[in-house]
């Protein structure tokens, strides 16, 4: 294996030369570091294009590490050259993420709200503060309804907390709904 | 967002909070067959971060010296609660003077104090040294905030290096097509 590697000290992000599994003082700034080295870090670079070569420490295409980088991808952030960019739907993606079908809107899409914590907390809320419960209960069974059948995030979770806030938020709800009712009929 | 049909195990390492603008953020790290997943969890709203095993590069586990600037710091702290007071009883008993409650009850509180911080120490040293735990790729260089802690950074990198030889084994030998 040549080395071909990319690795930049942690600190200092000065380039590391000749990168060895193990511990490493940076060069630059003598930062010690203890490596583990991967194959990745020394998988051959694609054959040569007859297109343009980048500038030693220029930055390079993820894709094509000979060639300058032009743009990067919207969805994966990676540096591409002008062969790499496909302008797609008004984004410019790398045909990795194309092929994934990850469109940047896609991938803001994985920013996940814990809306059942929500509803927990307001209704353990409620408990604490009574009068809330007025907002709280609505607020919970609209949560509920609404996000509880929906995935629980990147991670197979147990569904208890929209089942538990409603049923914490129904016992202060329930009181204030009762006395309500008292007073309405008196 | 639709969920992934993923088993994931949970690595070893507790969650560290740290101020990020205005609130806190809290970290966990997953193993997948062909991923790692870092779930960042700011307020309500979680934030993955995937690393697909075949992608990394390198691994770096670099020593800091947190523990020990915490340490200092606590070990004044204990100092600033015990010593004053252990003087002033000292000078006490030697003068045959008669310290008032006031003064028993401050240093009630004070050697609580030390004894707060001393045991903030001796768990200090238990967990042992702080590190910055990185993943690096191609395009990024993530800094994994729950492997704060030098023995379970190195744990967790035992875990992960042969999953990720693995992963790579294909890549690194002779190109089949």
């Amino acid at each position: 294996m040549t080395a071909t590697a990319a690795l930049a000290c942690p600190k200092c992000a000065a380039p590391i030369p000749e990168p060895r599994d193990g511990g490493a003082a940076c060069p630059a700034c003598g930062a010690m570091a203890e490596w583990t080295l991967f194959p990745a870090l020394w998988r051959a670079a694609p054959a040569p294009l007859s297109a343009p070569v980048a500038a030693v420490e220029a930055a390079t295409c993820f894709h094509h590490p000979a060639r300058p980088a032009e743009r990067i991808c919207d969805a994966c952030g990676r540096f591409l050259c002008g062969l790499c960019g496909v302008d797609y739907h008004g984004e410019h993606l790398c045909p990795a993420c194309i092929a994934a079908g990850a469109s940047a809107r896609e991938l803001r899409g994985r920013r996940h709200v814990r809306h059942d914590r929500i509803a927990l907390h307001l209704a353990l809320l409620s408990l604490l503060m009574f009068p809330l419960a007025v907002f709280v209960l609505p607020t919970v069974l609209y949560l509920a309804f609404r996000h509880g059948l929906k995935p629980t995030g990147y991670l197979p979770r147990r569904r208890w907390e929209f089942p538990a806030a409603v049923a914490i938020a129904l016992v202060p709800g329930g009181l204030l709904l009762l006395a309500f009712a008292t007073l309405a009929l008196e | 967002m639709a969920a992934r049909n993923e088993q994931y195990t949970r690595m070893p390492g507790r969650a560290r909070r740290r101020l990020s603008g205005l609130g806190d953020e809290r970290g966990s790290l997953y193993l997948a067959d062909d991923h790692l997943l870092y779930l960042v969890t700011s307020g309500y709203v979680e934030r993955p971060h995937l690393f697909y095993l075949r992608d990394i590069r390198a691994i770096s586990i670099q020593r800091t010296r947190e523990v020990l600037h915490a340490n200092a710091i606590l070990a004044a702290v204990a100092a600033l609660g015990w010593a004053p007071m252990t003087l002033l009883s000292w000078w006490a008993d030697a003068n045959a003077f008669d310290l008032s409650e006031a003064v028993y009850f401050y240093t009630i509180a004070a050697s609580g104090l030390s004894a707060v911080a001393a045991l903030a120490i001796l768990v200090n040293l238990a967990l042992g040294p702080r590190c910055v735990f990185r993943i690096h790729t191609g395009a990024t260089t993530a800094a994994i905030t729950p492997l704060s802690r030098l023995r379970t950074a190195q744990r967790v990198r035992d875990l992960l290096a042969p999953r990720i030889r693995d992963a790579q084994e294909p890549a690194a030998g002779p190109a089949a097509d």
